[in-house]
């Protein structure tokens, strides 16, 4: 078996069930969609925009997380050669970021307005250059660190937005997947592997051993759970704009689950088995450990929202105290729901951080709320 | 004169597929205030046995379960309140420093913060009590949980592979609580260093096929009579 097909097994599972599961549920929701009869008009600029986006954070996301550090370290343990890793690993987490994650939003803008051959050729094209970009970018950011964020978070798409010319989007997206191969046929393959990071160690002297105190610091020190958080509060103040065109609507509410959907910190037993092992193997941890956990995301929940009434008091105005009492139930609901959700359903078998983060799981508690929602705006009718 | 039975299984079957039984006609018996070894190869069904007796496997039967002579479940409160297990890998609790997590352990089994300065010297431990779970090496984790364990002192005490990733020193030490853990409790432990099952346990139990095959009483045999009778 070649090593494309190694790294690509262990990322999809042993009979590639990731790339079949996440291609019949695209076709399902596209056909849904497709029925269902919702029409809109999107420009093929956002297609594209969107097609670039997504697959850098799922590929970034991808090539940051432990588990490729996992699959390469027993292929590098032995005598290897680099270009074929290099590329057998670029191409394996390429055509899982497509298959299983992109495809799905392909899905949903194909299904919802109607595209010519170009655009949609030029949509996986813009898919293909995100994933061999992003694997470039990271290779080089491994070298030099320090534009690393800034370039990684402007580079694809502010060169989308400034060639802005739709006709030239393939040629440049072409132009830049060549050169990046070019540059992947020179990388070292050990920059793929992350080594451990020693810090020095922060030494903490309370014997508290409070469940909200460890939620915190999970927290406080899980860059990607900070930066989830910070950029749900930058929706929260982003929200208000978008739904101010539509006065007749309560759309309010409809923010409430929107704001709630938290993934990381949704998952603390799904992401970390070893924990959840040692949380079922303790007594009395529904007490524990549930009851901290649903306050500890009911506060941050609170946060957020409360950040969306500001920005929707200071952009629409008419907040009233009900829609904070609503806010604060929101918040609650959402928190004891995914406590539930995270007790009885972990999440289990994923193959990679991103197949956590996106698994459709999450989806669950946002749409039972949106549905709750749609149900008491039928009763007030 | 024979210690009253804390543990009785008596034909188990535990799986992960229906059609493939890890353990299959299992029975087990553990005396009060004893110390038993369990050995076999790998893939024997050691870890699968503990993780059931610690309640997290749900795939299992059994004809009779007694715990001090009274039939119960392996989720029943009292039952985890009077056990505890260190798995053989465990990375739980990253984000608590061993005085937190010790903290956290005590709590849920309704207990006051135990002293543990004999232990923590014990394991050579002390520079370690302050800092994060996630940012110690795998031999001193396995020492954060070992030391909460024996400082709970709960009646069954569930030990899968403890000394795997321990050094010389602490592994000595670890025998010496094993030994002393009789007049605690009982403690049912997995090994494949047969040294070190012969130098704590009072029985050593062979598990192969699903079953016990062979129970050697510790202080009657000498090791190398129970390494030829494990010679397939």
């Amino acid at each position: 078996m070649n090593l494309f097909n190694t790294i690509l097994r262990q990322l999809c599972g042993a009979r590639y069930e990731s790339i079949s599961k996440s291609l019949l549920t695209a076709f399902i929701l596209f056909l849904a969609l497709h029925t269902a009869g919702i029409r809109l008009t999107v420009a093929p600029f956002i297609l594209y925009l969107a097609s670039t986006l997504f697959s850098v954070s799922v590929m970034w996301q991808t090539l940051c997380g432990n588990r490729l550090s996992e699959i390469l370290q027993g292929m590098l343990a032995v005598p290897f050669d680099r270009k074929n890793l290099v590329f057998s690993a670029v191409f394996a987490l390429s055509g899982y970021t497509l298959t299983t994650k992109t495809a799905i939003l392909w899905s949903i803008f194909f299904a919802v307005s109607a595209w010519n051959i170009s655009e949609l050729l030029t949509a996986l094209l813009c898919g293909v250059h995100a994933c061999l970009v992003s694997a470039a970018v990271f290779l080089l950011c491994k070298k030099k660190k320090l534009f690393s964020s800034l370039f990684r978070i402007l580079c694809i798409p502010g060169v989308l937005f400034l060639i802005r010319s739709l006709k030239t989007v393939p040629a440049m997206a072409l132009a830049g997947s060549a050169g990046a191969l070019l540059y992947l046929s020179f990388a070292d393959a050990y920059r793929l592997y992350h080594l451990p990071v020693q810090k020095k160690p922060i030494r903490y002297t309370k014997a508290g051993g409070s469940f909200l105190l460890y939620l915190l610091r999970y927290l406080r020190r899980n860059k990607n759970h900070l930066l989830n958080t910070a950029g749900l509060c930058a929706a929260a103040c982003f929200l208000p704009l978008l739904f101010r065109s539509s006065e007749e609507l309560p759309l309010l509410s409809f923010g409430f689950p929107m704001l709630c959907l938290n993934t990381p910190l949704c998952t603390l037993l799904s992401g970390s088995p070893d924990l959840e092992q040692s949380i079922r193997a303790l007594p009395g941890q529904q007490k524990r450990f549930c009851l901290p956990y649903c306050l500890f995301l009911s506060a941050v929940n609170c946060s957020i929202l409360s950040v969306y009434l500001c920005a929707w008091q200071i952009i629409n105005g008419s907040i009233h105290i009900t829609d904070a009492g609503c806010a604060l139930l929101f918040a609650i609901l959402n928190a004891l729901l995914s406590v539930l959700l995270e007790w009885f359903f972990p999440i289990r078998n994923w193959k990679t951080e991103s197949g956590l983060w996106h698994h459709p799981r999450k989806y669950i508690v946002p749409l039972l709320l949106t549905a709750l929602i749609v149900f008491v705006e039928i009763l007030k009718c | 004169m024979q210690n009253p039975s804390l543990l009785s299984i008596r034909n188990m079957r535990i799986w992960y597929t229906p059609d493939t039984p890890v353990l299959n006609g299992f029975s087990l018996n553990l005396a009060s205030n004893e110390a038993v070894g369990l050995i076999g190869l790998n893939g024997a069904g050691k870890t699968t046995l503990m993780r059931t007796i610690a309640g997290l496997l749900k795939n299992f039967r059994q004809e009779s379960l007694l715990f001090k002579g009274s039939p119960f479940s392996f989720r029943d409160k009292d039952f985890l309140k009077n056990r505890y297990i260190v798995f053989a890998e465990d990375r739980s609790f990253p984000y608590f420093t061993f005085r937190e997590y010790l903290a956290y352990a005590a709590a849920s089994y309704s207990m006051p913060l135990p002293d543990v300065s004999g232990l923590v010297e014990g394991f050579q431990f002390e520079k370690y009590t302050d800092t994060l779970l996630k940012e110690l090496s795998t031999g001193n984790l396995k020492k954060v949980f070992l030391i909460t364990a024996f400082a709970l002192h709960p009646a069954l005490l569930l030990l899968d592979e403890p000394v795997n990733g321990l050094d010389f020193q602490s592994a000595e030490y670890l025998y010496q609580l094993i030994s002393g853990y009789r007049q605690y409790g009982t403690v049912l432990f997995s090994s494949h260093i047969l040294e070190s099952i012969c130098l704590t346990s009072d029985r050593i139990l062979v598990l192969e096929q699903g079953q016990i095959t062979k129970s050697f009483i510790t202080k009657e045999t000498k090791p190398d009579s129970i390494r030829e009778a494990l010679r397939p």
